[in-house]
């Protein structure tokens, strides 16, 4: 049987959904999660960037994010971090916090970003990242050797290309490695070409699977005259056991030993977010995994909200409930998590029913990776300094956070994680207040 | 470098390489082909995605409808594996498109325009999207076919008969000798080096750039170039071409594109000055949808990944328009009409009528170059690579066997390269996967193209290809196609990062205007996390 | 019933990453030949329309998360496509050669289980009717059944005779031609006062086709939860390997085994939503049966390094899918607690 009263309902399952929740279970309430999936953290890298570059002509690299984030407030007042400064230290640990009590555990550098290697050859910056990258980040000055290794036929990640290129990009960063690169075969599949990063992890989940790679690893190592101080792998250490076969790895390679950053693929963002819905159940919350919310109503006494259950398709139409609570935080994503919709010129936030207006070509820059970035990606919901939104019709009981929320673009200021969390903690921090 | 040409054509657009084709196969293999940028790269690789089958000219222009009805099958001939023979469903809703029917057919029947009077009942069973209110429907034939392919498939016929292809080479100036033009200079874009070629003969197909080229030799030519914007749906809703039976007009149709796995609406008519300044408009994009939306009403739902627009090369005489000019060709004798020899214009036209425009320009230009008309075979042979269908099927499915490739790729690829297909792979088996799920594209292909293809860049892969023309537009598989020409190709990093980044700027065009539409917001906010926030190229990229 | 193409295509064209069907299974690893990758399948089912068959063995691929979207965050429906597919290729005389008689087999209505003969026993006008798995051993778990329904005090009716009561032809889109057994079924089912089956693809059936009985029906999970005291049901140290389809589907029929079989219980980390199938998923697994295996024996792995005393699942169409790996023995929930 679902329950369906709580004192908060969350909507939305990505990491903002899951550090509002936290933060409010955390508070002593009562929270029910209504989500689909994981949204944009479903298929995310499995690291937390907070404030790593500055857009502009010339877009500056930010060392330290705090001082990050005084400069982006000041170079876009309406950023949603003018609101939420003070409440980023304590939501990033709190998220770090939540995916580590779930077995996803993390890394942080003191306020500083740090850049790891990623699958376009290329480095992305980050606060903290999981321990499986973590001995990847660029050490400035450092000599080290990096040997990158791929799996043959796991051709989402070409590790020779790769090292060629980190090897020319950290020097903007002041990188000092010599990359190199090698494939090994596994044989876990018989003689099929191609092995898509989900099938890999999945057979390194087995114990035939993490044996066979380590094996082949040392067996390289064995034959070769040079000392690594480092290997680089793809991201497909597994779903499951990917801690356990990263120390396995370590105790048998005896150096640092990291996986590659990467966006879209199935596993990353699987571990992060399976392991905040473990946290989450452990704490109480309830969690009602795929659950679309179809309509939000507020008013003094409280909120409800209706969501139908379960997955739907033409011969499953789901069922739908009912939910009511005191607050509701929507943490439902911007374009690809579907907070935010745009149609036949219009764009909109369907449970708010608020209109966002018209796209215009000055929203939008003629060059993809323009250092201004896509100012379209700035549109999302209003919100009041407690998070609460503008919009009126909801009685001062629906907030919203996350990348639903207008004034950021978090591609550009690598500030997606940071963003969610510090206002997913705010809201959830005032909407526990009676 | 070769300097001396018997003749030299100037457009790599299906109507530049159809000639060169033809002059080749007519013995003139001391010709070149000259292309400022890359085959199909202008108002070829714009089109439709449609040879069409004459339906949509039968009232408009009946000359040509006539011509696109024998042309259709010719292709059907000569490049059986390029060529998807769809047909297309004509649908009519009111009184009067109802009226209008009846003088559709009568025409078509004048024509020998095989069609048949479907019920509503089975329109809509094969076409399920179509509206319930529709009144009548009649199908027809149409094809699908890659309009990129084509025009290459055309050049490399030439060039094994002996012809000469220089793409990213423009022409710049005409070399004249009194009223004669005697040759041409040329800028070599590569080498950014200006150098001069001669013949006897210059062929401008440079479509709706023929006037520029004329005026290099002190004349114009009365061109009203016309835009046609287009907007590109994510999969295809209709299996066939599904049009309105109407007076033509802007926006009359969504095209499911044969052979492709989009479905385009189009096509708007709009005259335009500069045919390098075109771009789509966005009430041209709305009008067209909110008409196809009356017979196929849940339209606006659909994904629009793109727009896109082509430039016409419309030949006029007086003071016409848009629709009102003639779709049809012109073969223009400037000895004859401007009194300089050495140079003739083929302009005007349709994509389905290259063939036949080839066939009369190289007529007048054996007559110039040897006194005769030498007869034309190019509606007989096959085309470079060709093989039937038959023969396409079998080798796809031993390449599906042997390679582990699905088989819709090996049957797609198939039809890419015909009988070059299985050489491909044996020459570049370590790339024999899939890069591009959404098109379906293997990796062995970006090697055999910059090696054998004349590709320079990531942007005329993409014609060989189709990498990126599919619902992700290229976000999840150009990167691996970039880490192909570091691994396999010896490209440097600059010049992965190069093709990388002038591939995403060339694609963002098209997601540019979406975006205005709302339609590829999604895609965007992903795109700008891969290549913005995960690879960091705005910090990275010099 | 009959899906519309047109919902099916507006949902689908926004998929921009759903990557379930090869991506997260080890059905290729085993075919040995590369399968499109969700997206591809999708677009290439949904986008050349013309060329459905290209991708005919993909949508008769049982994957490990067969009901599942899960993996698609934009929605896409990523079975219903698959249906749609299935279905105009059996339309349209495309069906892959090799598939062509498994598809024969479920037009004619027969069961695609070897094990399968029609049994029924009890009361015509028996308070409960019992619809059993095509895929058990019948006359056991009738049996069993009987068991349970005299310490309720009640008839039971068990039967198989509905096969799997129409859920492979659902699965094929053959929603045109009759489901003549299935005619009978809602007759049925208006006999008795409730009506439990053990298949969970059973139960997806019987709901898809007739929802306005759904209170009455119920999954045999559900209907023990509601009688363990009567029932007795001991406190075991077990396994659980959940119903895809009732936590995907139906989560509103969860039930829960802490408080059916105690504290002891334990899953495999793939659970709840993120419940990995055994393969068979309803019959269509048996389309090749060489992935089955796989799947069930990558499922047993997982269920067997749980340490647990007895692996017990619900459903026994699942139950059936695991022990075809030979890896160990699952036991259904009515097995564990009335045998």
């Amino acid at each position: 049987m679902i329950e369906n009263k709580s004192d908060v309902i969350v909507i939305g399952g990505g990491l903002a959904g899951c550090v509002a929740a936290d933060t409010a279970a955390k508070a002593g309430k009562k929270v029910t999660m209504l989500f689909q999936t994981g949204g944009s953290t479903e298929v995310s890298g499995g690291a937390l960037d907070v404030c790593g570059v500055i857009p502009g002509e010339k877009p500056a690299v930010v060392e330290n994010y705090a001082d990050g984030i005084a400069e982006l407030v000041k170079a876009y007042p309406a950023h949603v971090y003018g609101k939420c400064a003070d409440a980023v230290a304590p939501a990033v640990a709190a998220a770090m916090k939540l995916a580590e009590d779930g077995g996803f555990k993390m890394t942080a550098y003191d306020g500083k970003n740090v850049w790891v290697p990623n699958m376009m050859g290329t480095f992305s910056v980050n606060a903290a990242v999981s321990e499986m990258m973590a001995d990847g980040a660029v050490v400035p000055g450092e000599a080290e050797k990096v040997l990158v290794i791929g799996i043959k036929g796991n051709v989402s990640f070409n590790a020779q290309a790769a090292a060629m290129s980190y090897k020319q990009y950290q020097k903007k960063l002041g990188g000092k490695a010599d990359y190199y690169s090698t494939v090994i075969k596994l044989n876990g599949w018989g003689d099929r070409r191609k092995i898509s990063d989900g099938e890999l992890a999945d057979y390194l989940d087995t114990e035939d699977g993490i044996r066979e790679l380590t094996e082949a690893i040392l067996t390289f190592c064995r034959n070769n005259r040079y000392n690594f101080d480092k290997m680089l792998l793809p991201p497909a250490l597994g779903f499951i056991n990917y801690s356990k076969n990263l120390k396995t790895l370590k105790e048998a390679c005896g150096c640092k030993i990291a996986e590659i950053e990467c966006l879209g693929n199935a596993v990353v963002g699987y571990r992060m977010t399976r392991a905040m819905y473990k946290a989450l159940r452990a704490e109480g919350v309830k969690l009602i995994r795929g659950s679309v919310a179809k309509a939000l109503k507020a008013d003094d006494n409280g909120v409800s909200v209706e969501a139908v259950v379960g997955l739907t398709d033409q011969l499953h139409p789901g069922k739908t409930m009912t939910f009511t609570a005191d607050k509701a935080i929507l943490a439902t994503g911007g374009f690809l998590g579907g907070g935010i919709v745009a149609r036949h010129t219009k764009v909109w936030i369907n449970l708010l029913e608020e209109e966002l207006g018209l796209v215009t070509p000055e929203m939008l820059d003629r060059n993809p990776v323009a250092g201004a970035g896509q100012d379209v990606l700035r549109l999302g919901a209003s919100v009041n300094s407690d998070m609460t939104v503008v919009n009126g019709g909801f009685a001062g009981r629906v907030y919203a956070c996350g990348e639903l929320l207008a004034g950021q673009n978090t591609a550009s200021e690598r500030s997606g994680s940071g963003v969610a969390a510090a206002t997913a903690y705010t809201a959830a921090v005032n909407a526990a207040k009676n | 470098m070769k300097n001396t040409f018997d003749a030299i054509v100037i457009g790599g657009g299906t109507t530049g390489t159809g000639v060169i084709r033809d002059l080749a196969l007519r013995g003139f293999t001391n010709s070149l082909l000259l292309e400022r940028d890359d085959l199909g790269a202008g108002t070829s690789g714009g089109c439709h995605s449609a040879l069409h089958g004459g339906s949509r000219y039968v009232y408009s222009d009946i000359q040509t409808a006539r011509e696109c009805l024998q042309e259709n099958q010719t292709y059907r001939k000569i490049v059986p594996q390029v060529v998807d023979p769809t047909s297309a469903i004509w649908v009519a809703k009111t009184e009067e498109q109802i009226e209008f029917s009846k003088i559709w057919m009568k025409r078509a029947d004048e024509i020998g325009l095989p069609y048949e009077i479907i019920s509503v009942e089975e329109a809509r069973e094969c076409e399920p999207v179509l509206s319930e209110d529709i009144k009548f429907a009649l199908r027809t034939i149409d094809t699908g076919f890659d309009p990129f392919r084509l025009c290459i498939a055309q050049a490399y016929d030439a060039k094994i008969h002996g012809a000469e292809i220089r793409t990213h080479h423009e022409v710049i100036g005409a070399l004249m000798d009194g009223n004669r033009v005697v040759g041409l200079r040329v800028l070599d874009k590569e080498e950014n080096n200006i150098y001069e070629v001669y013949a006897d003969l210059v062929i401008n197909a440079s479509g709706p750039w023929c006037s520029q080229i004329t005026e290099m030799a002190g004349f114009a030519i009365p061109m009203k170039p016309n835009k046609g914007s287009t907007g590109i749906y994510s999969m295809r809703p209709t299996t066939t071409l599904i049009g309105i039976l109407r007076v033509p007009a802007d926006g009359d149709g969504l095209v499911s594109q044969g052979f492709q796995n989009t479905a385009l609406l189009g096509t708007s008519s709009v005259d335009v000055d500069d045919p390098d300044q075109a771009e789509p408009g966005m009430d041209e994009i709305k009008i067209m949808e909110d008409s196809v939306a009356e017979i196929i009403p849940e339209l606006r739902e659909a994904r629009m990944i793109r727009m896109c627009t082509g430039v016409r090369p419309l030949y006029t005489t007086g003071k016409e328009t848009g629709r009102d000019i003639s779709r049809g060709m012109y073969l223009l004798d400037h000895a004859e009409m401007e009194g300089i020899e050495g140079i003739i214009t083929i302009t005007g036209g349709k994509y389905a009528t290259a063939r036949l425009m080839a066939e009369e320009t190289v007529n007048l230009a054996s007559k110039k170059l040897c006194g005769e008309v030498r007869p034309c075979t190019t509606g007989e042979q096959f085309i470079y690579g060709a093989t039937t269908k038959e023969e396409a099927e079998k080798e796809a499915q031993e390449i599906h066997e042997k390679y582990h490739i699905s088989r819709y790729a090996a049957h797609k690829f198939t039809a890419r390269y015909g009988e070059f297909a299985k050489k491909i792979l044996e020459r570049y088996p370590d790339e024999a996967y899939i890069i591009d799920d959404a098109v379906q594209m293997i990796g062995s292909e970006v090697c055999y193209s910059f090696e054998e293809e004349n590709v320079k860049n990531f942007c005329d892969l993409r014609r060989r290809t189709r990498i990126g023309m599919g619902q992700e537009q290229g976000t999840f598989s150009i990167y691996k196609a970039g880490a192909i020409a570091q691994e396999s190709l010896g490209k440097t990093v600059d010049e992965a990062e190069a093709c990388i980044l002038g591939y995403a700027k060339e694609r963002w065009k098209g997601v540019y205007f979406s975006n205005q539409y709302g339609d590829q917001l999604p895609l965007t906010e992903v795109m700008q996390q891969v290549y913005v926030g995960l690879a960091g190229y705005d910090v990275f990229a010099d | 019933m009959k899906q519309n193409f047109t919902k099916t295509y507006y949902r689908t064209a926004n998929c921009l990453t759903s990557d379930i069907m090869a991506d997260f299974a080890p059905v290729s690893r085993v075919l040995g030949v590369d399968t499109s990758s969700g997206m591809g399948v999708l677009f290439t089912a949904m986008g050349t329309r013309f060329d459905l068959e290209y991708v005919g063995k993909e949508v008769f691929m049982a994957t490990e998360n067969y009901e599942a979207d899960t993996r698609s965050i934009d929605d896409a429906p990523v079975a219903e496509v698959m249906r749609y597919v299935r279905g105009e290729l059996v339309k349209t005389d495309k069906v892959p050669e090799n598939l062509k008689p498994f598809v024969e087999t479920i037009l004619k209505g027969e069961s695609v289980y070897k094990t399968y003969k029609e049994y029924t026993e009890g009361a015509a006008d028996a308070d409960i009717l019992y619809l059993i798995s095509p895929a058990a051993d019948a006359a056991k778990n009738a049996g069993l059944m009987a068991r349970a329904a005299e310490k309720l005090g009640k008839s039971v009716l068990s039967t198989n005779k509905f096969g799997d009561c129409g859920y492979l032809k659902l699965q094929i889109a053959a929603f045109d031609k009759e489901f003549e057994p299935c005619c009978c079924i809602k007759e049925e089912m208006s006999k008795h006062a409730l009506v439990v089956t053990d298949d969970s693809y059973v139960l997806d059936a019987l709901l898809i086709q007739y929802p306005e009985c759904a209170d009455k029906i119920q999954f045999v999970d559900a209907f023990i939860a509601d009688n363990r005291e009567a029932f007795g049901v001991k406190p075991a140290k077990a396994a659980v390997h959940e119903s895809g389809v009732i936590n995907r589907l139906y989560p509103e029929r969860q039930v829960c085994y802490g408080s059916l079989l105690g504290e002891d219980v334990r899953y495999p980390e793939r659970s709840g939503y993120d419940v990995t199938d055994s393969g068979l998923c309803g019959g269509l697994g048996l389309a090749y049966p060489e992935n089955l295996t796989a799947i069930a024996a990558r499922r047993m792995m997982d269920l067997n390094s749980l340490g647990a005393d007895v692996i017990i699942t619900p459903c026994a169409c699942e139950a059936a899918g695991l022990n075809c790996a030979e890896k160990g023995t699952v036991k259904t929930l009515l097995e564990y607690v009335f045998e």
